[in-house]
């Protein structure tokens, strides 16, 4: 079992309630489980006076320079140095948050941030970067003590998803780290089915779907908009009833489509049977009710496994500009994930300590050296707790 | 009013130093790195000097708010700030977890926020609050302004606790 460490970094010191955000831990072990993965939350810190606490309204699109963000920069990364971008450099909260997360995050841990407002979750993709992004309500169950939830259980564990590789059920995309070349859909053999003339081909395997030609693959998911208007979505796989059970309708090579419900073997990929026998599990990577339990199909715990197996290069996005001087090779660092300092991975330098204040100070008595600069003071200070 | 630098030295040497302010209040000066803070049975951690905000990961076991405000003349943004953190530090303790409040030398900010946090858990007053911080912790709020500020505030009948008003 892989235990991952979260940092939570709250700005604005509201919410998620403890309960909350410990049903939402719960419901994301439950799901990692059969990756053997396991999250622990390391360090909670929350940020009274943080500007970054929503930005959701225009104004918080405005462009800020470095001079002024760097502040509240450097007290979530103290190693951040003071000249890593000029100071007039500018850039939106989103970007500055995006890309200082991205560079200064240590290497094994996820950094969670938490806002007052804005979009519920959003997460980089290991190959675009090491954010995740909440909303104070994007945690806890509708049913919590006083029975006013958000609904949201599962969301987290959505999220994580999405940190460890993992695409919508019905979108596909990123490459496979190993290859370095796009994801094959017969790498999400549980997930997509081959149109034939009588029915329709599904895999209990990759090697089975790799078998058959990569282009008469599709997703068995499909959740499109056909018109221009945002609630015109069409979801051949939804909603499903209150116990989860979902049906699903596939375009096939002849003129009626296929209708497949959970129970189907055809859809293990996207409904599970639970144990109590009457409810049915949906795909953690699919949207939908987040109260409902979810669980991830042996082909994302195959993706997954390759990207804890082997390291991602960042894709630096358009919207970064330009990096800090010395920013070497940047890397999606999943590989390092809840891994001790000597397994990882050399991404340039990039963690350059910031200037030092004080030589050094013998203590006295305690035998204690006080040396370097105060960022390396905390350090060493980390390094005996 | 000492760096962080002489801060961290003054913690290292003098190690924890948190006044029993009720059963789950303590009131403190800057606090080492390391587990002393958790080890001595905290599960919060407020750090309210503005000069002493060191990340939370130098407190290992313990949830950390940051409520950096001044110890200067009462302000509309220092009230605010202390009572946002001292709201989220009573939901804290009213499920069950000990806080330990800190500033540089355990005086007027820790104490600001501590009287605001008895006011949110119990509904006192805040001039009951501030009697109570400077019987346990001696030398505590010595800003008059804070103590003004603090003392203007009522209790909250027993029916209708809500959130603190100045």
């Amino acid at each position: 079992m892989r235990t991952i460490p979260l940092h939570l970094v709250r700005h604005g010191c509201t919410g998620p309630t403890a309960a909350d955000l410990a049903a939402s831990l719960d419901a994301a072990n439950r799901v990692f489980m059969p990756a053997g993965i396991a999250f622990v939350v390391r360090t909670d810190e929350c940020f009274e006076n943080s500007p970054f606490t929503r930005w959701v309204d225009a104004a918080d699109n405005e462009k800020i320079s470095w001079a002024t963000i760097r502040p509240a920069i450097q007290r979530i990364f103290p190693n951040a140095p003071d000249d890593a971008w000029p100071d007039d450099e500018t850039k939106t909260k989103r970007v500055w948050l995006n890309l200082t997360t991205t560079l200064w995050t240590p290497p094994d841990e996820i950094l969670v941030h938490v806002r007052k407002g804005g979009a519920r979750g959003s997460t980089s993709f290991p190959e675009h970067g090491r954010s995740m992004f909440f909303s104070a309500d994007g945690f806890g169950s509708k049913s919590d003590e006083h029975g006013k939830g958000k609904g949201m259980l599962h969301l987290f564990a959505h999220e994580l998803g999405h940190y460890l590789g993992l695409r919508h059920t019905f979108q596909h995309g990123g490459n496979d780290p190993k290859t370095g070349a796009p994801w094959p859909l017969s790498a999400r053999w549980d997930l997509v089915y081959r149109p034939t003339a009588s029915s329709a081909q599904f895999f209990n395997s990759r090697a089975e779907a790799e078998a058959v030609p990569e282009r008469e693959l599709r997703l068995i998911h499909d959740r499109s908009k056909p018109g221009t208007r945002g609630k015109d979505i069409r979801d051949n796989c939804g909603p499903t009833d209150a116990n989860g059970r979902m049906t699903c309708t596939l375009a096939t090579s002849r003129s009626s489509p296929l209708s497949i419900s959970s129970g189907d073997p055809s859809l293990k990929g996207m409904s599970f049977a639970t144990s109590d026998g009457s409810t049915w599990a949906m795909n953690a990577m699919s949207y939908g009710n987040m109260e409902l339990p979810r669980n991830l199909s042996a082909s994302q715990v195959e993706m997954i496994q390759q990207y804890l197996d082997t390291e991602t290069a960042i894709i630096p996005q358009n919207d970064w500009g330009r990096l800090p001087q010395g920013t070497g090779r940047l890397l999606g660092l999943r590989t390092a994930l809840g891994m001790p300092q000597e397994r990882w991975p050399a991404q340039g330098p990039t963690q350059a300590p910031r200037g030092g204040i004080v030589g050094s100070i013998l203590l006295g008595g305690v035998g204690m050296v006080l040396r370097g600069s105060a960022a390396a003071w905390r350090r060493s200070a980390l390094r005996r707790s | 009013m000492p760096g962080a630098a002489v801060l961290e030295a003054i913690a290292f040497i003098r190690g924890l130093q948190a006044s029993p302010i009720t059963r789950t209040l303590s009131q403190g000066s800057a606090p080492p790195y390391g587990r002393a803070v958790a080890d001595a049975g905290f599960d919060v951690l407020i750090l309210c000097a503005s000069e002493f905000q060191p990340p939370a990961k130098l407190f290992p076991g313990v949830r950390v708010i940051h409520c950096d405000i001044d110890d200067a003349p009462m302000s509309q943004e220092i009230w605010t700030r202390a009572r946002s953190a001292a709201q989220e530090a009573a939901a804290c303790i009213q499920r069950g977890d000990r806080v330990l409040s800190t500033c540089a030398f355990g005086w007027n900010r820790s104490g600001l926020v501590d009287a605001m946090i008895q006011h949110e858990v119990e509904g006192i007053s805040g001039a009951e609050a501030v009697r109570r911080i400077r019987a346990k912790q001696p030398g505590a709020l010595t800003n008059a302004s804070f103590v003004r500020a603090l003392k203007a505030v009522p209790a909250i009948p027993r029916r209708s606790r809500s959130s603190t008003s100045k």
